[in-house]
């Protein structure tokens, strides 16, 4: 029998206001609240209410089990925008199919800026799940499922039993990603997402150009129930339901029929991560480059790609130890909504295949990613300016 | 194959950017697809220049006089007479001659195209501005007339911008399906990015404008943007290249904002002064409130400059390397100009990737659609 593990990330960043250069010194309010609530709502309703239910009465009729990996940004956003959102969560939580997946709490670069604060990211998530699903994770999903061996390292030192990375063939080389390896110099699992039989769903579902359109639940359990290796790991946007397919593009009915058909003649059984935990390793692997799961890359290029990203990252990181030094509470929060792996996204200049899924995130907030660098830009010099404000005068 | 260009300008004798565009587009086409031949259709200038064409002068004079006065669009009866004179003068002298396509570009040429039409020969009308564009939107109606009957006598009508077609659609009621959408080109070899800029010795910044001075090339709004640049950063000095019926009006009003220190006022200069003006800048700035095209957006990119546009020209349609504001956002400008000038990574940026963007538009690309368009309306 083979095992399916079906993961999907939820997460929304603190979009910025537009912020010129006469506004630095000036401290305005740096996050753009009408536009995260109007896409929080919109996609709250499009996608995370119809989809939400939609899994509870799967796993209530015991069809179904989800691994989801939830920001504390995203949680930030249903709280205050939507938190109808909150209570679907937790009713699924309910039912007993749900997996909650460790990360760090901003859906940050954390791991880059320090260690302490990586840490301590990876905890303030650690206590969210605890608060509101009384869950401790066991698996952990760094960032958009950035990975090297640090990472592995520092995720067992966080007491963390598994981690989920990109199925890349740069870690992988010949082997299969359906497989339990074992990271390196560490206890850890190392579980390989499959990024094709994942991008079938979130790229191609819709895709009339695609060989395997239209995609049917009954076609993709077939793929599921031949494949050779003991278990896949499917990891995908959560807004692929309902957001990025639109509801008419018949996504909704392709997830309520998908577990149904896949258990079918004991085909398929759904897991969540931590029952894929062995202490049999196939292999080990080991990743001394940075990998993640985006773009065609499937590296750091997408958030570190250019010298702008580059140099507005360095500034936010130069900015960690005077914001903490002030002992703010609030400019430190700040400082972290501003560690949001987005804001660097959205200053990408990749022109190839990838160009159209950044501006598609990028759409609602930015032209492009020119004004998405000077703005993020004149933010951080009026953090700065506060920060030099709050030192001198202590 | 023989296309009849029509034109009331040819570069480098009296031209503006109509001029530039036809003259590129021949030469293009007499580099990399010289089995297309060209006669063109010009009024009287002793045109001297390079092109592999035959050039049909017809005896008539245009001048400056037929678009303004004062600032002011006119029209009186002497330009209605200076006009269709050179229209009937222009259809004479390429009556007898040997063609297949006709290729008339804006209304100044539109009797002469539709006349020369009634001989058989598939008629396609470019239009590079409308008459709302060039007048700040008073337009005159037996201007846009001309124009509504060159679009619909037309087999085919090229706009060089989807905002040029919108209008076209919106405004003229021209259907949209016989309306396809060329972008202008530029010539790669003339704009280069020079490191060595050799205008730039005294240290200081240097935001550039090029364009006609009136009311629809948005340099009220620049002069605001300065002033608000100025006030930060006394350095920065503002370049404005052209003139133009309100060239009096703007210099008064810059010293009035007491700017007289920060912005230079060069007057008309010449293709080698243009050149050097776009090598000597920091930055490029077409604060255009109403801009079909905008081609020295495209010359200042491939000369290496980080450009910002108005959201409302043709330009912004295309380009994804440079900034876009709103005309009217003076604050957002000037703070795009001196984050361009304080972070040197976007500028940077902004440079390499809209050099390597502006390629795309080279004219031998363009000249390619051209050629597609002569064959298919040939054979139809």
């Amino acid at each position: 029998m083979h095992n399916a593990a079906f993961c999907a990330v939820l997460h929304q960043p603190w979009r910025i206001n537009q912020y010129t250069f006469f506004d630095i010194g000036h401290h305005k309010h740096y996050f753009n609240d009408g536009l995260n609530k109007r896409l929080f709502e919109r996609i709250a309703r499009k996608s995370y209410l119809p989809t939400l239910k939609i899994m509870k009465d799967l796993c209530e009729d015991n069809e179904f089990k989800v691994n989801l990996s939830m920001t504390g940004t995203f949680m930030e956003q249903a709280k205050k925008y939507k938190p109808s959102v909150i209570k679907a969560l937790q009713d699924l939580n309910d039912t007993g199919g749900l997996e909650i997946l460790g990360e760090t709490y901003y859906h940050s670069l954390a791991f880059l800026t320090s260690e302490n604060e990586f840490k301590d990211q990876v905890n303030m998530h650690k206590k969210m799940v605890s608060d509101l699903f009384n869950k401790k994770a066991k698996i952990f999903r760094n960032t958009e499922s950035f990975y090297n061996d640090d990472v592995a390292a520092a995720a067992e030192k966080l007491n963390f039993k598994g981690i989920v990375t990109e199925g890349s063939e740069k870690i992988l080389g010949w082997r299969d990603p359906g497989y339990p390896y074992k990271a390196d110099n560490t206890k850890l699992q190392l579980f390989m997402r499959n990024y094709k039989l994942s991008d079938d769903i979130a790229f191609r579902f819709s895709s009339r150009s695609w060989e395997g359109y239209p995609l049917t639940a009954t076609k993709y359990a077939n793929w599921l129930k031949n494949m050779p290796n003991p278990f896949t790991v499917i990891f995908i946007d959560f807004e692929t339901f309902g957001e990025h397919h639109w509801e008419d593009t018949g996504i909704f009915e392709f997830l309520k029929h998908l577990p149904r058909e896949a258990r079918k003649d004991t085909g398929v059984e759904w897991t969540h991560l931590s029952n894929l935990l062995s202490k049999k390793f196939v292999d080990k692997i080991n990743s001394p480059e940075f990998i993640s799961w985006a773009d065609m890359d499937r590296d750091l290029s997408a958030w570190l790609g250019n010298e702008m990203q580059n140099s507005a990252f360095n500034f936010l990181r130069e900015l960690e130890l005077p914001v903490k030094a002030t002992k703010d509470l609030s400019l430190i929060e700040t400082w972290r909504k501003l560690s949001t792996s987005d804001h660097l996204y959205y200053m990408s200049t990749k022109f190839a295949g990838d160009e159209e899924v950044h501006s598609y995130f990028r759409a609602e907030a930015y032209q492009g990613p020119y004004d998405a660098f000077t703005n993020f830009m004149n933010i951080l010099q009026d953090l700065k300016s506060l920060v030099n404000d709050k030192l001198t005068k202590a | 194959m023989n296309v009849l260009i029509l034109s009331s300008e040819l570069w480098p004798v009296f031209s503006g950017g109509l001029g530039v565009a036809v003259y590129e587009l021949i030469k293009s086409f007499n580099k990399v697809r010289n089995h297309v031949k060209f006669l063109v259709g010009i009024p009287r200038i002793n045109w001297k220049g390079d092109l592999d064409a035959e050039i049909i002068e017809a005896p008539a004079k245009l001048g400056y006089s037929v678009y303004f006065h004062n600032g002011e669009p006119i029209l009186d009866w002497e330009s209605i007479r200076q006009i269709y004179g050179f229209n009937f003068s222009l259809f004479k002298a390429c009556e007898h001659k040997k063609f297949d396509v006709i290729h008339a570009n804006d209304w100044m040429t539109v009797p002469a195209g539709i006349m020369l039409k009634e001989k058989g020969v598939p008629f396609i009308f470019h239009v590079h501005s409308t008459e709302f564009d060039r007048t700040n939107n008073k337009p005159r109606d037996w201007v846009v007339e001309m124009e509504k009957m060159g679009a619909e006598k037309a087999d085919l009508v090229i706009a060089n911008s989807k905002k040029t077609k919108r209008q076209l659609v919106d405004v003229y009621g021209i259907d949209e399906n016989k309306i396809k959408v060329i972008y202008n080109g530029i010539n790669l070899d003339r704009f280069k990015s020079n490191p060595h800029k050799p205008l730039k010795k005294l240290g200081e910044k240097v935001v550039l404008f090029v364009g006609r001075l009136t009311i629809q090339k948005g340099v009220w709004h620049l002069l605001h943007a300065a002033k608000m640049v100025n006030s930060v950063d006394p350095q920065v000095k503002f370049v404005i290249v052209g003139d133009g019926p309100d060239r009096n009006y703007l210099i008064k009003l810059a010293v009035s904002m007491g700017l007289e220190k920060n912005i230079i006022f060069t007057g008309k200069v010449n293709d080698e002064e243009l050149l050097a003006a776009y090598q000597s800048s920091d930055i490029f700035v077409m604060p255009s409130v109403s801009e079909p095209f905008g081609i020295v957006a495209l010359e200042a990119i491939a000369s290496g400059n980080p450009t910002i546009v108005s959201k409302t020209s043709g330009v912004g349609e295309i380009i994804k390397n440079c900034f876009k504001v709103d005309y009217w956002d003076t604050t957002l400008l000037a703070s795009r100009i001196l984050e361009t000038l304080s972070y040197p990574p976007v500028k940077r940026a902004l440079r390499q990737n809209g050099s390597r963007e502006v390629t795309k538009f080279s004219w031998d690309e363009i000249s390619k659609e051209f050629e597609k368009v002569y064959g298919g309306i040939k054979g139809a």
